[in-house]
């Protein structure tokens, strides 16, 4: 009766272990997933590639038009590119023109501002928060700084359909650069 | 006892699986332990790239239907590559006619032969068809007459549309280069492209992504050394990234990073110019194409006209020519890109049109109801290839035009202003001086055929416009000058036969030592008698465009020198300068014109007297940086374009000068003038060309950064500031690139073998 038993469990032990190598192989050989974003490995002196995305809040007036100004307080960053925001009103068909001045060395001062289409339906002017700009930027020197990276950003003007004076805000967020889909 | 049995052979079984699955295991952890250790991107291996051509030994050429993503693991990356190369192959049976069966694998006897056969369109076009998102550009070559097999060219860029419009006489133009990637793994593109030499180019956006997802990212003027830092950087880290910059005032150099198979990314530039104007027409100038340049061997910053490498299209690494100036590729006669051109272009005159017409090109013409000051133009889908000079001419009302005047003041509250100043119409009537007429003819290579042609109509009919006061000379060079004799002969019978049958002698043959034609024309001893007018009649087809000007200035002495630009893509840029160096003008005789009638209207200018000694007053306002500094003469049929600053009320304009020992003045009412937003950049531009002209002719310290300081205050592209755009928001995939250079056409009158390094 005893010899059966140790049978089995010799049968059941060996299935276990031959599905537990399988798996282990599986995991670790070429098959594996991809992370789901890539990690970059860049060399301590390289520069890197990030984008700031603008944010404007109107406070729950219609945006019409705005000037933003965006400097760094504490990082050398430099512009190399500029691409429009998300809100139809303010869609011309062409990324946003910009003002740039090299405020010390390798350090952007950008002035950037856009009004909304001359058609644009006032009731449809955004009210609330909405990105108006993604500024893509090259940082260098990065190890050199205290984190994080302070940038300055303000609204210098701000107006409704009609032109009025009204109060904004701005924000910025950092995004790392991700992988082409 | 069967039990017993089993148990026995599972252990059995147990043992030997136990090592086997410990040996796999650790083969798995080794490799995974590789792939991570990769330098720069831990990068997925499901996403692992086709092969590229430097992948295997030798550089296999691309063709169509390879062109496939493949998601396949790297192993079997050298298994793949085999299996095209043998898609190429066809097996033939000794003694029988080639097929085109394909076979997968075969064996080859003694006595059998391979064939390698070009792969015909079908096969291509079905691989393409199974492989959505990977297309090809398939481009089947004319057949010609020394290579009876078509070529296939898969090249980046498939389109460029251009859209102009015209408003008085600054044109704006858009300019959309369509680039993508028909090849197998990660390409960046490199493109060298014509734009008019005058064009003040401040735009520049990149469009990324896909169809249902098009991003616009607008550039950043910058220094060139940061603009080509940034650029390298971005193409390393694997962003998309463009940089636009300039190698000739009208020559430029585009660069697109890490274009991925199958994808798009289009780069649109933003010019303007003024359109030129001479003998009743404004003209409107768009080059499709660089015309092959000759170097001579002491060029310091040569361009290097190379034949198209490999149907691919790929850079030959270690190419004699590499590592020095510039080098611009062209198709062999017998390839032909799939690159096409759309043109159109909107005109308003502000005054009623009278007649339009283009002499290059098919084109259709529409006009905008009962409204004459307006006409839209396009060019015809059958005359799409990019390979002369784009020219539509229009004429407008009145029998004398007047001056005219663009005013435009900014938002900082900065005033410009643009003066075209049209010559008096009494310089006609005016009685011209004996002449001593010298024709610098280029007889290179590049002149062979219908330029050499054209030019002897033009020179025939020149010489029967001489008085019988009037001396000539004929001078031709290629590699070296020889002239018609020791001195300008008179008018005679006798000359005129001699001077006819060494015109009728003249051919294109070998290279453009154009200092040589220099020297030979301008160091000859002047009749003080007469005025000599030197012609250089030539299609500019030189590299070493700043020796040859800076040689000009050299010697110029009492001597007018006009230029004369021959052929169908004339180097305008060297002809405009030649004639500003020897304070005269160009002209241009293009395929389609009458080399009698260019020439009758050339000879008018040429020989009556300039109004000279021109001096402007502005009433009512501060008048400041205006460029020419130094006020050229003006010419019968060719006006003079003035750019300045103001402040202030531009009332009146007040032109003085002197032609024929007469006292010459024309009034302009300031009021009366149109505006332009652009004309900030257009003055910015001349500045910048008249602070480089300035720079090579005197040498002085300092513009250079004046000029990279005004290029980068108004957003310019020139000798030392480039636009760059990046797109940091993104990676592509793939940790490799592979350059491709995109080649030019030839010229529809170039001949490939007399001025192309094959």
């Amino acid at each position: 009766m005893k010899r059966p038993v140790v049978a089995i469990f010799c049968v059941l032990l060996s299935v276990a272990s031959l599905m537990w190598l399988g798996h282990r192989a599986l995991a670790t050989g070429p098959q594996e997933q991809p992370p789901a974003q890539w990690q970059r490995e860049i060399p301590v002196n390289e520069p890197v590639f990030s984008t700031l995305e603008i944010t404007i809040d109107p406070e729950g007036k219609p945006l019409g038009a705005f000037q933003f100004e965006l400097t760094s307080t504490n990082s050398s960053f430099t512009v190399v590119g500029v691409e429009g925001g998300e809100h139809a009103a303010f869609d011309h068909g062409r990324p946003p023109y910009f003002d740039l001045t090299t405020q010390r060395v390798n350090t952007d001062r950008l002035v950037l501002a856009e009004y909304a289409l001359p058609d644009a339906d006032s009731n449809a002017l955004p009210t609330g928060p909405i990105r108006v700009a993604t500024v893509h930027i090259m940082l260098e020197g990065t190890d050199q700084i205290p984190e994080p990276i302070q940038y300055a950003i303000k609204v210098t003007a701000a107006g409704d359909a009609d032109g009025n004076p009204i109060d904004a805000t701005a924000s910025y967020r950092l995004r790392n650069p991700e992988r082409i889909q | 006892m069967r039990i017993k049995t089993i148990a026995q052979l599972l252990s059995v079984l147990l043992l030997i699986a136990l090592p086997l699955g410990w040996l796999v295991a650790c083969q798995a952890q080794h490799a995974t332990d590789q792939a991570n250790s990769r330098p720069h991107w831990n990068e997925s291996r499901q996403f692992t790239s086709p092969p590229t051509p430097d992948d295997s030994t030798g550089t296999p050429e691309l063709q169509p239907g390879e062109t496939v993503w493949q998601h396949s693991p790297a192993a079997q990356q050298g298994q793949q590559m085999q299996q095209h190369m043998q898609q190429q192959q066809q097996l033939v049976e000794p003694n029988t006619p080639p097929h085109f069966a394909r076979a997968d694998t075969f064996t080859v006897q003694p006595g059998e032969e391979i064939w390698i056969i070009a792969k015909p369109t079908t096969q291509v076009a079905d691989n393409v068809e199974r492989m959505p998102g990977c297309g090809a550009l398939i481009a089947v070559a004319p057949v010609h007459e020394e290579r009876q097999q078509p070529v296939y060219t898969p090249l980046p860029l498939k389109h460029t549309d251009v859209k102009a419009s015209v408003a008085g006489y600054i044109a704006t133009v858009d300019v959309t280069q369509q680039f993508h990637n028909p090849y197998a793994s990660k390409i960046e593109a490199v493109y060298q492209f014509p734009l008019p030499h005058d064009a003040a180019v401040s735009e520049f956006v990149m469009e990324v992504g896909p169809p249902h997802a098009r991003r616009r990212i607008r550039g950043v003027i910058r220094d060139k050394e940061q603009a080509q830092r940034i650029y390298e950087h971005a193409k390393r880290q694997g962003h998309n990234a463009a940089l636009l910059e300039q190698v000739r005032p009208n020559i430029f150099e585009q660069k697109v990073a890490n274009i991925e198979p199958g994808k798009q990314i289009d780069i649109q530039v933003r010019y303007f110019n003024t359109l030129d104007y001479h003998d009743g027409w404004y003209e409107f100038v768009f080059p499709m194409t660089i015309g092959p340049r000759y170097n001579p061997p002491y060029s310091k910053d040569p361009i290097h006209p190379v034949a198209h490498q490999g149907r691919g299209g790929w850079q030959v690494a270690g190419h004699p020519q590499a590592g020095k100036g510039t080098t611009i590729s062209y198709l062999r006669p017998n390839e032909r890109s799939g690159h096409d051109i759309a043109v159109s272009l909107d005109i308003d005159a502000g005054v009623s049109i009278e007649q339009a017409k283009c002499i290059t090109h098919t084109v259709t013409a529409r006009k905008h109801g009962e409204d004459n000051n307006r006409l839209s133009v396009q060019l015809s889908p059958k005359d799409t290839i990019p390979n002369k000079d784009f020219v539509f001419r229009f004429r407008v009302a009145g029998k004398e035009l007047k001056t005219g005047l663009v005013k435009h003041v900014d938002a900082q509250g900065r005033g410009y202003f643009s003066l075209m100043m049209i010559p008096p119409v009494d310089l006609m009537h005016l009685q011209r001086q004996p002449m001593e007429m010298i024709f610098v003819v280029d007889c290179s290579g590049s002149m062979k055929g219908a330029p050499m042609r054209q030019c002897k109509e033009a020179m025939h009919h020149a010489l029967n416009q001489l008085g019988p006061h009037d001396t000539f000379q004929i001078i031709r060079f290629s590699e070296n000058a020889s002239a018609l004799g020791r001195r300008p002969l008179s008018v005679t019978p006798g000359n005129f036969r001699k001077a006819r049958q060494y015109i009728n002698d003249l051919s294109g043959t070998g290279g453009t030592e154009m200092l040589e034609g220099i020297k030979a024309a301008l160091d000859m001893p002047q009749d003080r008698h007469r005025y000599r007018v030197v012609t250089f009649m030539t299609d500019g087809k030189i590299g070493n465009e700043e020796q040859v000007l800076k040689e000009m200035n050299r010697r110029m002495r009492e001597a007018r020198v006009f230029s004369f630009g021959v052929g169908s893509s004339v180097n305008r840029y060297l002809l405009e300068e030649m004639a500003k160096a020897g304070r005269g003008t160009a002209a241009y005789l293009l395929p389609n014109d009458s080399g009698k009638e260019v020439m009758q209207l050339y000879f008018d200018r040429v020989s009556r007297p300039a109004l000279s000694d021109l001096s402007i007053r502005y009433g009512g306002a501060t008048v400041a940086q205006v460029y020419p500094s130094t006020l050229p003469d003006v010419f019968v049929g060719r006006p003079v374009i003035v750019t300045g600053r103001y402040s202030g009320d531009l009332r009146t304009i007040d032109i003085q000068g002197r032609a024929g020992g007469q006292q010459l003045s024309m009034k302009l009412d300031g009021r009366e003038s149109a505006a332009h937003p652009s004309l900030s950049q257009v003055w910015a531009r001349r500045k910048i060309e008249d602070l480089s002209d300035r720079f090579r002719t005197q040498g002085i310290g300092g513009l250079e950064h004046e000029i990279r300081g005004t290029a980068l205050e108004y957003g310019l592209v020139s000798a030392y500031t480039s636009y760059i755009a990046v797109d940091a928001s993104r990676f592509t995939s793939g940790y490799r690139t592979t350059t491709v250079q995109q080649p030019n056409e030839l010229p529809e009158d170039v001949d490939f073998r007399t001025t192309v390094n094959d």
